[in-house]
């Protein structure tokens, strides 16, 4: 399976997210009204899991 | 995924906010007003002569006064911030001070409460304390005092691990054993900095 399908609906609507802001952190935090921290370590948790996946190939 | 539970942050409720509103605010926002909050309760704390002289400590002192109550406030607060920074580095690799500092500043907000409520407190002089330690059940305001302060430290507590686990992403054993570490070593240090200081 496609690794981008193997993420939730959240992960990936914060992933279109994440591209729709050019990647900048500061404007999604003030998108979705969360601090920059907790919207960085949400990206962390994205990173880690997709990585998760890839070594498990 | 817990952090993506925060997604639907619109709905996250006020009492969740208490216990960590970093979730929300950090970096400079937090620390603009939670230095409003911190200078405020150090005046406030020095008219009723109590101290925050420590990491998480509050004591009455004798004639304290604004200036005293000041400088012991912003050692405490400065001891925090620069151990839970240290602790950060070792816990994580990814964060920046400014949310440390933002976070651990705001966190101290509590302190207001028991600042405003030790106006009301009568507590004996110090030398009378060392003389009888039980003098202090001769002043009722003082034991409601440390009744109401028991809860306000869990909350200031709560508050700093909070500021800790958001700013670095730091979770798990890491985290706790970090954050009890850092809690215990800035007590020390900024008791020892207090000491040689004042």
């Amino acid at each position: 399976m496609p690794l981008l399908l193997r993420l939730s609906d959240d992960e990936i609507q914060f992933i279109l997210r994440f591209v729709k802001n050019s990647g900048s952190l500061k404007d999604m935090s003030a998108e979705l009204k969360l601090s920059y921290p907790t919207v960085r370590n949400m990206l962390n948790e994205v990173i880690q899991k997709i990585k998760d996946y890839e070594n498990e190939k | 995924m817990k952090l993506f539970k925060k997604l639907k942050i619109t709905k996250m409720k006020n009492k969740s906010l208490i216990w960590n509103p970093f979730t929300r605010i950090a970096g400079w926002q937090a620390f603009g007003i939670g230095i409003v909050i911190v200078v405020v309760s150090a005046v406030i704390a020095g008219f009723g002569n109590l101290l925050f002289d420590g990491a998480i400590d509050a004591h009455f002192g004798d004639d304290v006064g604004v200036v005293k109550s000041l400088v012991v406030n912003g050692i405490s607060l400065i001891s925090v911030v620069l151990v839970m920074y240290i602790t950060g580095l070792i816990i994580s690799r990814d964060f920046r001070f400014v949310d440390i500092l933002g976070t651990m500043t705001l966190a101290r907000a509590p302190l207001l409460i028991l600042a405003l409520i030790a106006l009301f407190v009568s507590s004996p002089s110090e030398a009378k304390v060392l003389e009888n330690p039980m003098i202090v059940l001769n002043y009722p305001s003082l034991i409601i005092f440390g009744l109401i302060s028991i809860p306000i430290i869990v909350w200031f507590v709560a508050l700093m691990y909070n500021g800790l686990k958001v700013s670095t992403g730091a979770k798990g054993k890491k985290l706790v054993i970090g954050f009890i570490g850092g809690l215990l070593f800035a007590e020390i240090i900024s008791k020892m900095l207090i000491h040689l200081i004042l």
